[in-house]
């Protein structure tokens, strides 16, 4: 035995330069978001009015939709955004290729914007968190019930191919936000809402990059 | 042989093994020189080394997979699909493989809608 160890340690250390150490290398990289919708196929983006569930008084969802998403369609994806609002009875026109086919007039590559939105408004009640008035703050809060404004947005985007019908991208957003002011503007909460709905439309649309982690095998 | 001569040997032999042993991956390995270049962000250097270890070896599964990546990183969601599914017919049980796979899933998945409505606390603090 004592006559083979160095034999041993050459079969050892062979095994362990070419047999040993990792088998995978972990990686960070930059991927692309998939998206199904490939924007160098159409010109122009039409928006063709939603199905309004519900709205607050004096605000015209549709109308703020267009004059939100419109420049960002055209600054973007440099569609040239038009409006023609059509008369959408049920949610199941969405999926009827036909009516959107007999919609545009000609070949031209054409993408209708539609779908179904909701913007609803409640008043809650809410615990202030603090227990006691600091003699020192006058402006500390005092514990006590106040209320508070919640603005919800339910934003179901279709996009659809003027030239077969067929919907290119369906996506569903619902975003939620409380305001401390009762009486906060509905318009501006539209807009606070459509902005974190914007960021989740056009990351996939362009194919924005996110860090992942895959795995690359050594061997 | 005398203890030392054997001793010598084995420390040459030892040597030998270790300078081929590390340089093999990076330099002569197609494989090792994929993951070089893919570190250094030549992507298409890497596709071209991984294919280059499929003509010789079909059944590679670090060769698969590693273009999947690669794949995945050029957009190519289709040929991603494609190689990934073949590394786990290979390798059914890799869990590289198989995470790497999941997280390819996911990521053709539309990003997830806060549903439950995530309120802002910011307003209310």
């Amino acid at each position: 035995m004592k006559i083979n160890s160095p034999i041993l340690l050459c079969l050892l250390a062979f095994l362990a330069a070419c047999g040993g150490g990792d088998t995978y290398r972990k990686i960070r990289v930059e991927l692309p978001a998939y998206s199904p919708l490939h924007p160098e196929q159409f010109e122009q983006l039409v928006f063709s009015g939603f199905l309004v569930a519900k709205e607050p008084d004096g605000l015209d969802l549709n109308k703020e939709i267009v004059e939100y998403f419109g420049p960002e369609f055209e600054r973007r994806l440099h569609f040239r955004v038009t409006v023609q609002r059509v008369a959408l009875e049920s949610e199941e026109l969405f999926r009827k290729p036909d009516f959107w086919r007999s919609l545009t007039p000609g070949p031209g590559r054409v993408l209708y914007i539609t779908g179904k939105a909701e913007l609803s408004r409640e008043t809650r009640k809410a615990i202030l968190g603090k227990a006691k008035a600091d003699a020192e703050d006058p402006l500390a809060r005092q514990r006590g019930i106040a209320e508070r404004s919640l603005f919800s947005l339910s934003l179901h985007l279709y996009l659809i191919r003027g030239d077969s019908g067929e919907v290119v991208l369906d996506r569903d957003f619902k975003e939620t936000k409380a305001y401390s002011n009762p009486k906060q503007r509905a318009d501006f909460a539209f807009y606070d809402l459509a902005q974190r709905v914007k960021t989740k439309l056009f990351r996939p649309i362009l194919s924005e990059e996110r860090m992942q982690e895959r795995y690359l095998l050594l061997k | 042989m005398s203890k030392t001569t054997l001793a010598a040997i084995a420390l040459a032999f030892l040597g030998i093994s270790l300078v081929f042993g590390c340089a093999g991956p990076r330099l002569k390995d197609q494989v090792g020189f994929g993951i070089w270049a893919a570190d250094n962000d030549l992507w298409d250097e890497a596709v071209f080394r991984w294919k280059k270890v499929l003509d010789q070896d079909p059944q590679s599964v670090a060769a698969h997979n590693n273009l999947a990546v690669a794949y995945e990183k050029k957009g190519l969601w289709e040929d991603a699909r494609k190689e990934y599914e073949a590394a786990l017919k290979v390798a059914p049980d890799n869990p590289w493989v198989k995470l790497n796979f999941k997280n390819f899933k996911d990521n053709l998945k539309p990003e997830k809608s806060d549903k439950k409505g995530k309120a802002a606390q910011d307003e209310n603090k």
